[in-house]
């Protein structure tokens, strides 16, 4: 599989390490129900046949964190975006 | 095939010498004598190439080198680069150019430059590259693992290639670059 790296261009996947779901973000901790949140947070996790967004670090590249749109079923890879660009949008 | 390496100590850079196939179109390598830094960006990255101006460089921040007074600067990453000089006081010369917008850390201890050429060099370096080098003008530059070492190369010139590697990976790399290099020669200048 061949993931398109923001900065350094089209790269093997094994130059990438794995981080997994990119959806979860962090819960308020002061919420009244922040237990219940975060053991969600830290635990749950989708596996979709299909669309995903998912987290990959660029190890033996530009050592940046990707955020990749793929379909897990074809492996197909619709987008490409460093991770902070889309947590800051 | 036995390894033809396997008299020498593993742990230890090659010998300077030739090696395997004695023709013309051996490959032809040499470690630079240069400093080293990294430089890193703050969140104002265009701050940081308008000050490279003062040091002669019109500075890329992408996968480039770009050439300057007695410098060059490798781009490894947004916001990152590689700073190589054969003169002395890298270190200081950069933080009086770029604080507060960029911070300098010394590499010079840790890394070591090559410079690799000869007529049979792509040959040697699709073995060893996972890379369409073919597609690299002069100055393009790329992060990649190379016989598993992670290294940056560039191309300097239209028959040099540069690679800036990791000091304790240097044995193994020679290695792995003598071991592609095989069947054309290798020409290890030390």
């Amino acid at each position: 599989m061949l993931i398109p790296c923001p900065y350094c261009g089209v790269r093997d996947a094994q130059e990438f390490s794995y981080r997994g779901d990119a959806m979860p973000v962090r819960p308020d901790p002061a919420a009244p129900d922040a237990e219940e949140k975060f053991h969600d947070y830290v635990y749950l996790r989708d596996n979709p046949a299909g669309a995903f967004k998912e987290i990959w670090h660029h190890s033996a590249g530009c050592r940046r964190w990707v955020e990749v749109e793929r379909d897990t079923l074809t492996h197909e890879i619709k987008a490409t975006r460093f991770s902070a660009e889309g947590r800051r949008a | 095939m036995a390894d033809f390496l396997a008299a020498l100590p593993l742990g230890k850079p090659l010998p300077a010498g030739l090696y395997g196939a004695q023709n013309f179109e051996r490959v032809a390598l040499c470690r630079l004598p240069v400093d080293a830094c990294a430089l890193v960006a703050g969140r104002d990255v265009a701050a940081v190439i308008e000050k490279a101006k003062v040091l002669g460089v019109d500075l890329c921040d992408g996968p480039r080198r770009s050439g300057g007074d007695d410098c060059a600067l490798i781009g490894t990453g947004p916001g990152r680069w590689l700073v190589l000089s054969s003169a002395s006081g890298l270190a200081a010369r950069l933080e009086a150019a770029f604080a507060p917008e960029a911070s300098t850390f010394e590499q010079g201890g840790g890394l070591v430059v090559l410079e690799a050429s000869g007529p049979t060099l792509p040959a040697v370096l699709a073995k060893l590259v996972p890379l369409d080098l073919a597609t690299f003008a002069d100055d393009d530059a790329a992060t990649v693992t190379a016989a598993h070492i992670n290294l940056t190369l560039w191309r300097h010139d239209a028959t040099h290639w540069r690679f800036a590697l990791g000091r304790s990976y240097f044995a193994a790399f020679l290695r792995a670059f003598a071991c592609a290099a095989a069947e054309y020669g290798l020409d290890w200048a030390g």
